[in-house]
């Protein structure tokens, strides 16, 4: 359970940038998980923890905000600050637009750029159609780059 | 797309897929923990309390559909220990206030759009409503708010304007803005907002938090607004109470924003017009909603498998009654009645909608939607009805429910729009 906590809290994080959200948000979904278990192919597990991931985090979205959940008081050391030296003004931008997206578009950019996803498996993931995702992910980096312009100089393209 | 745009694009996503994993490895640094097997294992519980209990209601439910005829009221009851029977919706034929009700209060009631098909539906929300980006206003007009690019999110009447909540255009952050519905959708001013809207009873004010902690309070049918003491940043709005913000008004008597701070301590508060900021409740952790005579309620435990235990006290903070079995939404205009749902909130959408006797804790009347079905929002109509957005049986829809346990469909069911068909179209106005 270890390794695959790990990958869903990150996925998790970068879905929801917030540290409490995404730890509610990995612990429904183990615990579906834990309850599917019987149902679920060795082979699907992980298709099937990110189904639900993202399922939960649709459905978390949509519960009208009133609903957020209050956390408990014994649950310590959240919210550090992150020591300046692991940004650079860059990164700090770029994570703060990623942060701002509409949840749709964010999702999609998770899946396509963080767990590299192609598009389909990324429509399979959300349930949503092929055509969503190109759109979703065309008009977020668009705004992405509309927010934060473009800059040739963080790229090698020597690499490539 | 020119080369030059292709070449942006393609830049902005190595970006993506260079920085993504490196913010995701922060995920410890920002204060993040590994979550322990017992955590999992008291969530999995939870959730399986909740699935246990809403398949008690359908099996009953399937029940009823091959026993009674359309329309029939069963009158028998399950064990005394538990639900009452579930009932085939009936219809209700006006939206006026109706007297005391007469129903058995363990009776659950049944919401399903199968059962209503064919049944005439009632009159469309008195509230007004939000389809696909649409105002619908209580007089039957309509205004088209997709010039919002992220959508309507939130929204709430102010006299012939509109507030709603959507992302600023430029940078997606929350943002409230206050649209001249009349006068072709002008603008006429914009916050930064956390939470969502609240309004008073009669719809005179409607207030909002900016994320700095300050109440926003919209007045006079939106021509006026006020900003009230300040709160704690993060702060988002329960429930405002009061006619007239305005301090020195000849109506007088001023307003009240109650608010909630969430995180790690959450922490109630009431911000004045008279200039006080204090605490609403010491043992209400997160209030639903205040009622017009002082009472407020809201959730007082909140555990780690998702249960809560919500508590009603007097204006004095004095305990009147609590519950660990349902969450508080809010009070009827009058404040005789309170609305309440799951009392775990799992993420699964809520399946429940009863109404108490807000003096006794004394049920009302009970409804439930099946499984796979879920209530995504719900509001009081009036002193005796309550509307719901409900999604069942892959369809989306508003249903009128009155405390006499008649069901009527408010607005018709749609299919869901697109694959996705969590989506909802329909918002009710805060």
């Amino acid at each position: 359970m270890t390794a695959r906590q790990r990958w869903l809290l990150r996925t998790a994080w970068l879905l929801t940038g917030d540290v409490h959200t995404a730890e509610d948000l990995v612990q429904t979904t183990l615990a579906k998980l834990y309850l599917a278990w019987d149902r679920v192919s060795a082979r699907g597990v992980d298709a099937y923890a990110r189904k639900i991931l993202f399922n939960e985090h649709a459905t978390m979205w949509r519960r009208t905000w009133r609903h957020r959940e209050v956390v408990t008081d014994d649950l310590t050391g959240h919210e550090v600050p992150v020591r300046d030296e692991e940004y650079d003004g860059t990164r700090t931008a770029l994570w703060e637009a990623v942060r701002g997206l509409a949840p749709r578009q964010r999702a999609v950019i998770v899946l396509r750029y963080y767990e590299q996803l192609s598009e389909a498996e990324t429509a399979e993931a959300l349930g949503i159609s092929l055509g969503t995702v190109k759109s979703q992910a065309n008009r977020a980096v668009a705004t992405l780059r509309a927010r934060l312009g473009d800059r040739t100089d963080l790229v090698d393209w020597e690499e490539e | 797309m020119s080369d030059k745009d292709f070449l942006g694009h393609r830049l902005m996503e190595r970006r993506l897929e260079d920085e993504l994993p490196r913010e995701a490895e922060l995920f410890e640094a920002h204060g993040g923990r590994e979550l322990h097997l017992e955590e999992v294992l008291a969530r999995a519980g939870g959730i399986r309390r909740k699935r246990r209990s809403v398949r008690g209601l359908v099996a009953a439910a399937v029940v009823v559909a091959v026993l009674a005829p359309a329309g029939v009221i069963l009158a028998h009851r399950e064990s005394a220990s538990g639900p009452g029977p579930l009932v085939q919706p009936t219809t209700s034929t006006s939206t006026s206030p109706s007297p005391a009700p007469t129903v058995d209060p363990n009776t659950v009631h049944a919401i399903g759009f199968a059962a209503l098909a064919g049944k005439p539906a009632g009159q469309p929300p008195a509230t007004g409503y939000v389809d696909d980006d649409v105002w619908h206003a209580p007089d039957g007009s309509t205004t088209d708010q997709s010039f919002t690019r992220y959508g309507m999110l939130d929204a709430a009447p102010i006299g012939d304007d509109l507030l709603i909540r959507t992302g600023a255009e430029q940078t997606g952050d929350p943002t409230a803005i206050l649209v001249h519905t009349g006068d072709r959708n002008t603008v006429a001013h914009s916050w930064p907002i956390s939470g969502g809207f609240v309004t008073s009873p009669g719809g005179a004010v409607v207030a909002f938090a900016e994320p700095d902690g300050t109440p926003v309070v919209v007045q006079d049918g939106g021509s006026q607004w006020y900003e009230m003491p300040k709160v704690p940043a993060g702060a988002v709005v329960a429930a405002v109470r009061g006619a007239d913000c305005k301090e020195q008004s000849p109506g007088g008597g001023g307003c009240t924003v109650f608010l909630n701070s969430l995180g790690n301590r959450p922490k109630t508060w009431m911000s004045s017009s008279h200039g006080l900021v204090d605490a609403a409740s010491a043992h209400i952790r997160n209030l639903a909603d205040v009622s017009t005579s002082g009472r407020v309620a809201g959730i007082s435990e909140h555990h780690t498998d998702l249960t809560t235990c919500s508590e009603v006290r007097g204006t004095d903070d004095q305990l009147v009654w609590r519950t660990c079995d349902n969450r508080f939404e809010s009070f009827s205009p009058d404040g005789s009645r309170l609305l309440a749902t799951n009392g775990i909130g799992d993420g699964l959408g809520d399946n429940q909608l009863d109404v108490f006797d807000a003096r006794s804790g004394d049920p009302v009347v009970r409804y439930r939607v099946a499984d796979g079905g879920a209530i995504t929002w719900m509001r009081w109509e009036d002193d005796a009805h309550v509307l719901a957005v409900v999604f069942d049986e892959g369809v989306w829809g508003i249903v009128r429910v009155g405390l006499d346990g008649q069901v009527e469909v408010a607005v018709s069911p749609v299919k869901a729009k697109g694959a996705d068909p969590t989506n909802s179209p329909f918002l009710l106005p805060q």
